[in-house]
């Protein structure tokens, strides 16, 4: 899923938050720090898959952004201090397809990242790990060209661990996304799974266990 | 009960009261002079009739031979002399009766016989007598006389029972009249006290309004009568509340807008804290980027430490009133700034030039140097290389001057409100919180002066503590 996504945040330590963040995920993060750099780099040929928005930008501001980079066909998601209910309705009305307010979870800014790439480009046929391909619209699971039988839980929580892959997911994050709710003290069957997942895949050393949090499935290619 | 109908009815009663008592007093007046203008009138001419029929009856007496004869002759002279509503005795008998009432001189059935006779030891005889007896349900003035040396005795009445029955209407009368005055008063009273009340009923309705939160409400009464003096009282006062409360309500609102504003000051460090010691946790990053994550956390911790210690003192300062000053030395202090400020004044390849006018001051040391280096700090971040900031004491008062940016024109007025950064980026990458020109201004008023702002965009700013 490689997608380059502008991040035009002022403050430089959350824009390269932001841009570590989207990287890890494997994306392809553009920092800007203020908003006439942006309006002046938007006037060359470039094509951006999605921006994050900061709305308190020196120069041009968020709000004066967004229909610039509407005009550039660039999805935008607003990223600001601004949790009152005015600015989230304007800047969904003005046409951003999401808002993200300060401070934010990692998993929630991917999640959310993902969610409107998904809406403007379809998603992959096709996600590759080493010599596994998953196919999420079939559900099939191949390792070296052979389909491997997968329960649908199993596939979930495979299919999560693909999508963020390189970030450690918690247990307790597995748990609310796999079955919605939060199991007071079932965060053993995330293990069963796991274990289940890694034996099917020969996937012992790339589904890592990390201290404390939970699973982190590395594929530094 | 109504203040109105209250007054209206001890009026009515008070009236009522007087009114029945002079009347009364007043009917007994007349009657009494009534009866005194008849006594008078009649009086002599009984004393009269009593000593011509004496006369009459002597003269002839010499004739009379035997006691009965003497009686008839009595009779005949009584009968032509004294005549109507008279009667007369002989010794207590009864010899003629021209009146429809039968009296007793005896003194048995009647009390004045008996008075008479008990009186004689004073008076002497032959003189006539008054008395006043009620018989059969009459008023009776009765005139009684012995005649002198004889033992004949007069008795004339007369009926003034008119007399006590005209007072009694009159008084009957008097109560009517003045039940129907009192009627009459009562209502024009209570029109009368009612236009006077009036006045206080406004007062109540505005106190009313007042109460339900509209403040704006004011009674306006324009009489000059102690009504009018309380409704000006109650005006000023709804004056004051109404001042009161809108200081309340702008002061709630500043510190609403305060606590808004930290709250969102506080965002941007939370968002990275939390960002990076998240990032730790969970990805596996290369050495070089986790040593910057973690000097970024110790970075926006420190930026939160310094913004809490700002914002403490803000707070506190601004709710006190006095401090504790002490004699300072200005050169001493300006020594101690400058000592502070060294490492960011050579960083900037800064000049700081000191003139110290006036040597000596009063006020708190921390205070005053905290404001001093507040200042310094401006100017430095607002000075390009190699400029110079001069630091000067004088009567006038602690000033700060340099040769930096400057601050727009519109901008000086916002300055010193909590949060305010003319250039948010700017600011928070020099590690500014935008507290410190309003901790200077509470440190200027805490010291008796103000904190004066002089700027011109691009030749530099002069800001400092004015003493006032």
């Amino acid at each position: 899923m490689r997608a380059d996504i502008l991040v035009i945040e002022d403050a430089e330590h959350i824009n390269e938050l932001v841009c570590i963040n989207l990287e890890t995920a494997g994306y392809t993060a553009v920092p800007f720090y203020d908003g006439d750099a942006v309006s002046e780099h938007l006037k060359g040929d470039v094509h951006y898959d999605l921006a994050l928005l900061d709305v308190m930008l020196p120069g041009k501001d968020g709000f004066a952004l967004l229909p610039e980079l509407k005009a550039k066909n660039i999805p935008v998601i607003f990223l600001t201090a601004r949790g009152d209910l005015p600015s989230k309705v304007r800047g969904l009305k003005d046409g951003a397809e999401d808002y993200l307010v300060k401070p934010f979870e990692m998993l929630e800014l991917l999640v959310r990242v993902e969610k409107v790439l998904a809406r403007y480009q379809k998603e992959e046929d096709c996600l590759r790990v080493l010599d596994v391909e998953i196919f999420p619209k079939e559900r099939i699971v191949k390792k070296a060209g052979a389909e491997i039988p997968f329960k649908p839980m199993e596939f979930d929580c495979l299919m999560l661990l693909v999508k963020y892959k390189n970030i450690a997911i918690s247990r307790e994050e597995l748990l609310n996304s796999l079955w919605g709710v939060e199991f007071e003290g079932e965060t053993r069957t995330i293990d069963v799974h796991i274990a289940r997942i890694r034996k099917k895949l020969d996937f012992q050393e790339v589904i890592k266990t990390v201290p404390r949090i939970g699973y982190r499935l590395e594929d530094r290619a | 009960m109504k203040l109105s109908t209250k007054i209206s009815a001890a009026a009515v009663s008070l009236l009522l009261l007087l009114s029945q008592i002079f009347s009364v007093w007043n009917l007994w007046e007349t009657r009494n002079q009534l009866i005194e203008n008849t006594i008078s009138l009649e009086w002599e001419k009984f004393s009269q009739d009593g000593s011509d029929f004496w006369r009459e009856w002597l003269s002839r007496k010499a004739y009379m031979k035997n006691e009965q004869l003497a009686q008839q002759w009595a009779v005949e002279v009584f009968r032509k002399g004294c005549g109507k509503n008279s009667v007369l005795y002989y010794d207590g008998e009864e010899l003629h009766n021209s009146t429809p009432y039968e009296f007793d001189v005896t003194g048995r059935t009647s009390s004045f016989g008996r008075r008479y006779d008990r009186m004689l030891s004073v008076w002497s005889e032959g003189q006539s007598h008054l008395f006043l007896e009620e018989m059969n349900g009459k008023h009776l003035l009765i005139y009684y006389q012995k005649v002198s040396g004889t033992k004949f005795q007069i008795v004339r009445y007369r009926d003034i029972s008119g007399f006590y029955r005209n007072s009694q209407a009159l008084f009957l009368r008097g109560i009517a009249v003045a039940l129907l005055l009192a009627l009459c008063l009562v209502v024009l009273l209570t029109l009368i006290v009612r236009k006077i009340l009036k006045p206080f009923y406004r007062l109540r309705d505005a106190a009313n309004i007042i109460a339900d939160g509209n403040y704006g409400e004011r009674v306006e009464c324009g009489s000059r009568d102690e009504v009018g003096e309380v409704a000006a009282s109650f005006d000023r006062m709804a004056d004051r509340v109404q001042e009161h409360v809108r200081e309340l309500a702008g002061a709630n609102e500043k510190q609403r807008q305060l606590l808004g504003a930290l709250a969102h000051e506080l965002k941007t460090p939370m968002t990275a804290i939390q960002g990076y010691a998240e990032l730790l946790q969970k990805v596996e990053l290369s050495p070089e980027r986790e040593s910057n994550a973690l000097s970024y956390i110790e970075e926006e911790c420190k930026r939160l430490s310094r913004l809490s210690v700002k914002m403490l003192q803000i707070v506190e300062l601004s709710g006190e009133e006095r401090i504790e000053k002490k004699t300072l030395y200005i050169p001493e202090l300006f020594a101690r700034a400058e000592k502070i400020t060294y490492y960011r004044l050579r960083e900037k390849e800064l000049r700081l030039e000191i003139q110290a006018e006036r040597i000596v001051t009063e006020g708190d040391e921390d205070l005053l140097l905290s404001f001093l280096i507040n200042l310094l700090d401006n100017a430095v971040k607002a000075s390009g290389k190699g400029s110079t900031i001069w630091l000067t004491g004088s009567a006038e008062g602690l000033f700060v001057k340099d040769e930096g940016s400057g601050i727009p024109e519109e901008e000086i007025r916002h300055i010193t409100e909590p949060f305010y950064m003319i250039d948010k980026s700017r600011s928070r990458k020099e590690g500014g919180a935008g507290l410190g020109l309003a901790l200077c201004s509470q440190i200027a008023r805490l010291h008796g002066g103000i904190l004066s702002i002089e700027s011109s965009p691009g030749e530099g700013s002069r800001i400092g503590l004015c003493w006032k």
